[in-house]
């Protein structure tokens, strides 16, 4: 294999490295070449989105790395954001380089080693990964949950404030009911002592019908009341909901400056990429990947037998071969750019709808609430007043009416006298209880929703949370798959290799590796350092032949081997005669020269 | 609410948002609106 790297690292002219299968020993004279060796392996290998946590792999004075295997060539731009730089591994990795490159800053090697837990990195090998996104710390089913759980303190407040005036709701019909009862009483005494007394019917008409009128006006005056007081709590809640439509609208103009031209400039990226992929458009991508297939097509079709069967030129099946691999190469490059162009199309549309939505729900509609709320201010304010007015008239006739009946008393029965006193005052506090229950009632109807609210905000809070209990469920089981796959390699792996120190090796339900020796269990700390490096290098070996059986590199560093160099002899034989693995490199230090060398023994 | 039904239906859909990396609490908040979770429940 010819690799070709230039500006990896601390290798600024393009350096050729002749890799044999097998064993691989690269020498250098510094840190430097044996680092920037390995930067150029990982270049090859990982994917876009894991190389921008890593700009030292490309030369500080560089904007561009550039690294080729047998003329397949990667161009890594160190602005890894530009689109036209999204160029595939020519090996892919899938994040699992934890299982190949045995060095020391291999933090999964280093955990293995130390005999801490490994589980954070065996979600690396499932979905495992995106499950966490979802529930850790900052995960956005974390952040609903919270946010339910604020909503449904807010909302249950009201909910008890509603429960509340439903209890003082049943009292004051309880009190009605004793009051009401008290008067029908003393009507019945009353009623019992006029039979007795000589009235004349005169005069008793006019009593009654005044009674009434004055019930009447006590009455309505009582319920208007009622009416202005639960009015005015529904403005005061209503100047607090437009401030906070307020404080909305405030926030969203910090968030979003300029939302329409926020709007703007992502429908201009839409359409410098339907500019990109356009059917229509002679140079867009949907175009060329046509283009491409046609040809293949064109070549599978004609070239029969030696002769291109459309012009007659010679065409042998070698050529034909060469030229459908060059042609499906451009057409997997093409398909990896389409992909890449239309995933942003896609986000670059889920972000005009979000920015969109938010100016509706949080700019527009507030401005649209508050002008509404503002209306009805006015509109209670005035009902207010023109109840106001209306309790003063029904004040003023009610003054004439009991000044009449006062005179009516006068003239009848003492005794009867009395009894109608204490009827008026009955009346008086049945009214008064009456105006209570309407403000209730009117108070209860404004609250009542967040009683329904509550519900379902409850139930969608238990029901995010049943979701992250499920997927931590998931998450543990799928750990447990991923280990149990490592655990099934771990010792035919150990026992191929010769080695006979321990009876077992697993990692344990804690996620530790643990270690038999002569039927014993062994603490990690008891081991020697070699037999803790070896130890991790197996696990590793486990690994890749698990998740990465054809991928062609396995890289040990000088400073692994050089614990048990025979251990790891043995090693190297095992990882070039019974794996898949093509090319087993070991880096190591060399006092002279300042090229980077390759030999093929230890 | 067939509750099962409607758990599966939105890990299926809160796993794919993460696998984009483009999911937001907004869109949990809408899928959870469209499920209609706890609107038919009890």
């Amino acid at each position: 294999m010819k690799l070709k790297l230039q500006n990896v690292g601390g290798i600024v002219k393009p350096t050729e490295i002749i890799l044999k299968e097998g064993l691989n020993v690269i020498r250098a004279s510094n840190a430097t070449g044996k680092t920037s060796f390995t930067h150029g392996l990982k270049l090859v290998s990982l994917d876009n989105q894991q190389l921008r946590n890593h700009p030292e792999f490309i030369n500080d004075f560089s904007d561009k790395a550039i690294v080729e295997v047998d003329g397949e060539k990667r161009i890594i731009e160190k602005k890894g954001l530009s689109p036209m730089s999204k160029t595939a591994p020519l090996f892919r990795i899938n994040g699992r380089q934890d299982i190949i490159f045995a060095m020391p800053e291999n933090e999964f090697l280093n955990s293995v080693i130390k005999g801490e837990p490994i589980d954070k990195f065996l979600e690396g090998f499932s979905d495992a990964q995106y499950y966490k996104q979802l529930i850790e710390k900052e995960g956005v089913l974390r952040e609903v949950r919270d946010e339910l759980d604020n909503e449904y303190g807010n909302l249950n407040t009201e909910a008890k404030n509603a429960q509340s005036i439903r209890k003082n709701l049943e009292k004051e019909k309880k009190e009605l009911e004793t009051q009401q009862k008290k008067k029908v009483t003393i009507q019945t005494k009353l009623e019992e002592m006029k039979s007795k007394i000589k009235m004349n019917k005169e005069e008793e008409g006019r009593l009654s019908q005044l009674t009434e009128d004055i019930e009447t006006f006590e009455k309505t005056i009582e319920r208007t009341k009622g009416t202005i007081k639960s009015r005015d709590g529904t403005i005061k809640e209503m100047e607090v909901e437009q401030k906070d439509c307020k404080d909305a609208i405030e926030r969203f103009k910090k968030e979003f400056k300029n939302v329409e031209s926020t709007i703007e400039d992502l429908n201009k990226k839409i359409e410098e990429l339907e500019n990109i992929l356009g059917e229509d458009n002679n140079d867009g991508l949907y175009k060329q990947r046509e283009d491409v297939e046609g040809e293949i097509e064109s070549t599978e079709k004609n070239v029969d037998g030696g002769n291109c069967l459309a012009c007659g030129r010679t065409y042998t099946q070698a050529q034909k071969a060469q030229r459908l691999k060059v042609l499906n190469k451009q057409k997997d490059e093409i398909e990896m750019k389409i992909a890449s162009f239309e995933s942003d199309f896609e986000k670059y549309n889920t972000k005009i709808d979000y920015t969109k939505k938010r100016r509706n729900e949080d700019f527009l509609d507030n401005k649209q609430r508050i002008d509404v709320l503002d209306s009805d201010i006015r509109e209670h304010t005035k009902s207010n007043n023109d109840a106001e007015k209306e309790i003063e008239r029904n004040k003023v006739n009610l003054k004439s009416k009991q000044e009449a009946l006062e005179l009516v008393k006068k003239n009848v029965d003492p005794k009867i006298k009395k009894l109608l006193d204490d009827e008026e005052g009955l009346k008086r506090q049945v009214n008064a209880i009456l105006g209570n229950i309407s403000e209730y009632e009117e108070s209860y109807e404004a609250v009542e929703d967040s009683e329904k609210e509550v519900v379902i905000i409850k139930a969608k809070y238990e029901f995010i949370k049943r979701v992250e209990n499920l997927i931590r469920e998931e998450l543990a089981n799928l750990k447990n798959v991923v280990k149990n796959d490592f655990n099934k390699k771990i010792m035919p792996i150990y026992n191929k290799l010769g080695f006979k120190d321990f009876k077992n090796i697993e990692i344990d339900s804690t996620f530790r590796i643990k270690v038999n020796r002569k039927g014993k269990e062994q603490e990690l700390n008891r081991l020697s350092t070699s037999e803790r490096v070896t130890l991790g290098v197996v696990v590793m070996l486990a690994g890749k032949e698990e998740y990465l059986p054809d991928y062609p590199f396995f890289v040990l560093d000088e400073i692994t081997t050089a614990y048990d160099p025979a251990r790891f002899k043995k090693i190297i034989e095992y990882l070039a005669n019974e794996t898949k693995t093509q090319y087993t490199i070991v880096t190591a230090f060399s006092p002279t020269g300042d090229t980077i060398k390759v030999e093929h023994k230890l | 609410m067939k509750t099962q039904d409607t758990e599966q239906k939105f890990m299926k859909e809160a796993v794919r948002l993460a696998k984009d990396r483009s999911i937001s609490v907004f869109e949990i908040r809408n899928l959870l609106d469209e499920l209609k979770v706890g609107e038919q429940e009890e």
